[in-house]
């Protein structure tokens, strides 16, 4: 595959996603914002959406792999978002169509983000990274009481044209997964586990100073930058030390300085180095189905989240919670990423650095 | 006037914390019909747990897709 097109696909589906996030929730804010405006409302919205947004993504994944159609799923999934917010007068609906459009689009974008470059966290990485960007847009955007459907729409279809229209990738033909299958489901569950843990954390962190706008764009930069460099540090350096080193000097900035924004954003920042080499490696245990590995991700994401909707809150903002937990995220991950490169990989290569002599060799 | 049932949902919603069920008639026609209460706290707790079903439902059609996956290439080997 040509750079070009890897550099158009990329770009494309990256602004894509920061799109289709924006548009959602400034879909689910505005709902509140334009109506009756009580919180309680915007709280219940939120989990609806979430649950069918994220739980939904592992069959919607496993559909796109079986019938190879990222392109046209991330097409439909722009439009459904479109049309998500032409319904606000009906808010369950509208939310429900969001929430499936999220997820379809998600799943598309992420099957082309995988098999852009194989085996790779670098193109992974930047396709998700600007998620957080658009979800932060849309938000301010929502809540300000100014959310006109009309430009949304418009950008989504014209979005939804031009990835239909630039050239597509070819899909890698399904690879055997080299190794011993008897460690198969336990790295995938430390996978998950490592993902569901660090949903827990993110969501439970409590930064009060986040209502500082200036503040608030430079936490959303950070987590940005943290999933765009995660992928290429991680290609550059190996998994396993940039994911798991960005984990354990994040642990006590976020537990213990949360407080103070600079060293908070530095700490989340670090802490989102991981996302994109947990993703690639799972999706690397599965080949064939980036869509279902795609999905996964996303539904120990919610299920990581669901104790965050409850009084349980309560238990897991606590700084020792905090810093339990990612410590217990840096183990899952250490040793899910060790046993794939011990049974699994024929790809990542064993040292990330070659000496000079060796290459000679 | 008659309410259809998604309009319904969208005046109702449920709420996560126990007791506590919220309106949510937003930019709704008015309906001279109000539900009884007891319809209202059955819908929402219907739409928590299908909520929870979902979920639940997704986990374990993932978990036996996994299983496929590697049953799939043990038989290959």
């Amino acid at each position: 595959m040509s750079n070009k097109v890897i550099l158009t696909n990329i770009s494309v589906y990256s602004l894509a996603h920061a799109l289709v996030d924006a548009t959602g929730a400034a879909t689910l804010f505005a709902i509140v914002a334009l109506g009756q405006g009580d919180p309680h409302n915007l709280f219940q919205l939120i989990i609806i959406y979430d649950v069918i947004a994220f739980s939904t993504q592992p069959v919607l994944g496993l559909l796109v792999d079986k019938f190879k159609v990222p392109a046209q799923a991330a097409a439909l999934g722009m439009l459904l978002v479109a049309a998500s917010t032409l319904l606000m007068q009906t808010p369950f609906l509208a939310i429900v169509v969001a929430g499936i459009g999220n997820a379809i689009f998600h799943v598309g974008g992420g099957v082309v983000s995988l098999n852009l470059a194989p085996g790779k966290a670098t193109l992974p990485g930047i396709y998700v990274a600007p998620g957080a960007l658009g979800l932060m847009i849309g938000t301010l955007i929502g809540k300000s009481g100014d959310f006109i459907a009309w430009p949304f729409i418009l950008l989504l279809l014209g979005s939804a044209a031009l990835i239909l229209m630039i050239p597509r990738l070819e899909i890698a033909a399904s690879r055997e997964l080299p190794g011993n299958l008897r460690w198969f489901e336990t790295v995938i569950l430390l996978l998950l586990v490592s993902v569901a843990i660090r949903s827990i954390v993110g969501l439970s962190l409590v930064l009060p100073w986040k209502s500082d706008p200036v503040l608030l764009v430079a936490l959303t930069l950070a987590v940005v930058l943290g999933k765009a460099l995660g992928g290429i540090l991680g290609d550059r350096f190996g998994w396993a030390a940039v994911a798991v080193s960005g984990l354990v000097i994040s642990a006590p900035l976020l537990a213990f300085f949360a407080p103070i924004p600079a060293i908070a954003i530095a700490g989340i920042f670090l802490f989102n180095l991981s996302m994109p080499i947990t993703l690639v490696c799972l999706a690397e245990m599965l080949p064939g189905k980036g869509g279902f590995a795609f999905g996964l991700t996303t539904l120990a994401l919610i299920l990581g989240a669901l104790p965050t909707f409850t009084p349980l809150r309560t238990l897991t903002g606590q700084q020792i919670f905090v810093f339990a937990s990612i410590l217990v995220s840096v183990a899952t991950l250490y040793v899910g990423l060790r046993l794939y490169k011990g049974h699994f990989c024929d790809r990542m290569p064993l040292r990330p650095y070659r000496t000079h002599s060796e290459e000679k060799e | 006037m008659k309410t259809g049932f998604l309009q319904l949902l969208g005046v109702i919603l449920i709420s996560v914390l126990p007791a506590r069920i919220v309106s949510l008639d937003i930019a709704l026609p008015p309906t001279d019909v109000v539900p009884p209460s007891t319809l209202l706290l059955g819908l929402s707790l219907g739409v928590l747990a299908a909520l929870c079903g979902l979920v639940v439902v997704v986990a374990l059609v993932a978990f036996f897709v996994l299983r496929a996956i590697k049953k799939n290439r043990a038989t290959k080997e």
